[in-house]
């Protein structure tokens, strides 16, 4: 027979570690964590706020160069694609002397020119100008072995330097015939049209 | 302080405490923790900016003296280029410098020159835009000279080489059948001159 001589609410736990206790601690170091966590965060805020302090102050000293060197760097940019510029306008011009000059190795003895004419037109393509070149050379020759003559001269000009230059050189249809004032003689002209330069 | 014994008063107690201590905690995050945290993060973001600004900063001064030593090259350059192959005006005009070096080339060939005519000052035959070279401008001349085939090739060849800004446009070759040895010569030649509006604009 067991017999309860105690009320339930005045029964008090035999253990030497109470649940208040449990809670007390439980609490203490909620506490301290808290606390500690916001000592923590306090120093890392203050240690942000300095680092940023500082490198404020640095950006300060050096903005000035930056700025500086950043301005050298424009200044070079614009400089470098005016030189640029000129050396493209340079390379696309032809020397026409030089062009002169070996002329007279292509030309067959046989074939006398009477005319050279070049003339000079820019064009735009995907907006970039080039220098188009064309010369229209006029000459005459004897009419024996005539056609074989001004065939030789056409091909010179696929020999080098001219190769170099020149896109094509034709015969337009109707430019070789027989001089009005020599009848023995055949007068002719050709066309050449240059690689297009582009100028920048 | 004691708990009162009745259960129901208890948990009234421990109800309103619980809501009491769920309003304090909703009110210390919203509107004491979140703030901080996001003050630092803020701060944090800033250093992260700083530090990147400050890096771009340091790698673009590092680069300065090679960059200075290109800018001082390439301004050596161009100036070269101006003072050497750029016409500049004698007293107002332009004329008159380019008629010496034609004349001077010619007389050292034996070209005869017969007449040097004056085109005047003429835009680039630029298209691109915002072009470099909007900073120059053509002074064209037209040239009426007479001499042997090879005479003419080397005056031009001399003019070339004197200066390679220097430009033919449009050239006529044309023998004369009653003296097989001289060729006339009609030529328009041009020289880049600075544009004074615009040459602040290319790095002067």
């Amino acid at each position: 027979m067991h017999i309860n001589l105690i009320y339930k609410d005045e029964q008090r736990s035999a253990s030497p570690v109470s649940l208040w206790l449990m809670a007390r601690v439980a609490m203490g170091s909620g506490l301290f964590l808290i606390i500690f966590w916001i000592f923590m965060f306090t120093m890392g805020y203050r240690s942000l706020m300095h680092q940023v302090a500082a490198l404020d102050s640095e950006w300060k000293y050096t903005d000035p160069k930056y700025k500086a060197a950043l301005q050298l760097r424009n200044e070079l940019a614009i400089r470098s694609a005016t030189l640029k510029a000129l050396q493209g306008w340079r390379d696309a011009r032809i020397a026409w002397g030089g062009q002169l000059d070996s002329l007279t190795g292509i030309v067959p003895e046989v074939i006398q020119l009477s005319e050279i004419h070049a003339t000079h037109t820019v064009v735009v393509s995907n907006n970039i100008p080039a220098r188009v070149f064309e010369v229209k050379l006029s000459g005459h020759t004897s009419a024996d072995r005539s056609e074989v003559n001004v065939l030789q001269f056409l091909d010179g000009f696929k020999t080098k330097p001219f190769s170099q230059f020149v896109e094509s050189a034709v015969l337009p249809s109707g430019a070789f015939r027989q001089d009005p004032v020599v009848k023995s003689d055949r007068i002719f002209e050709i066309d050449c049209k240059y690689f297009p330069r582009p100028i920048e | 302080m004691k708990l009162p014994k009745s259960k129901k008063d208890r948990i009234l107690i421990f109800s309103v405490a619980g809501v009491v201590s769920v309003v304090v905690i909703y009110v210390a995050i919203m509107w004491g923790l979140l703030p901080v945290l996001d003050s630092k993060q803020n701060l944090e973001k800033s250093l992260d900016e700083q530090q990147e600004k400050l890096k771009k900063a340091r790698r673009e001064l590092d680069y300065a003296p090679g960059v200075q030593k290109d800018f001082e090259d390439v301004t050596a350059q161009i100036e070269k280029i101006k003072r050497e192959n750029v016409s500049r005006p004698i007293l107002g005009s332009y004329l008159v410098g380019v008629s010496e070096q034609i004349e001077s080339s010619a007389r050292t060939m034996g070209v005869k020159v017969d007449e040097i005519r004056e085109i005047g000052v003429v835009d680039l035959p630029i298209k691109a835009k915002d072009s470099a070279l909007k900073a120059f401008k053509l002074y064209a001349v037209q040239v009426s000279a007479a001499g042997s085939y090879q005479a003419l090739t080397r005056f031009l060849m001399q003019m070339e080489e004197r200066n390679p800004f220097f430009g033919i446009t449009d050239l006529q070759l044309t023998g004369q059948p009653d003296k097989p040895e001289e060729q006339r010569l009609s030529v328009q030649m041009e020289w880049p001159i600075e544009n004074a509006a615009n040459a602040k604009e290319a790095g002067r």
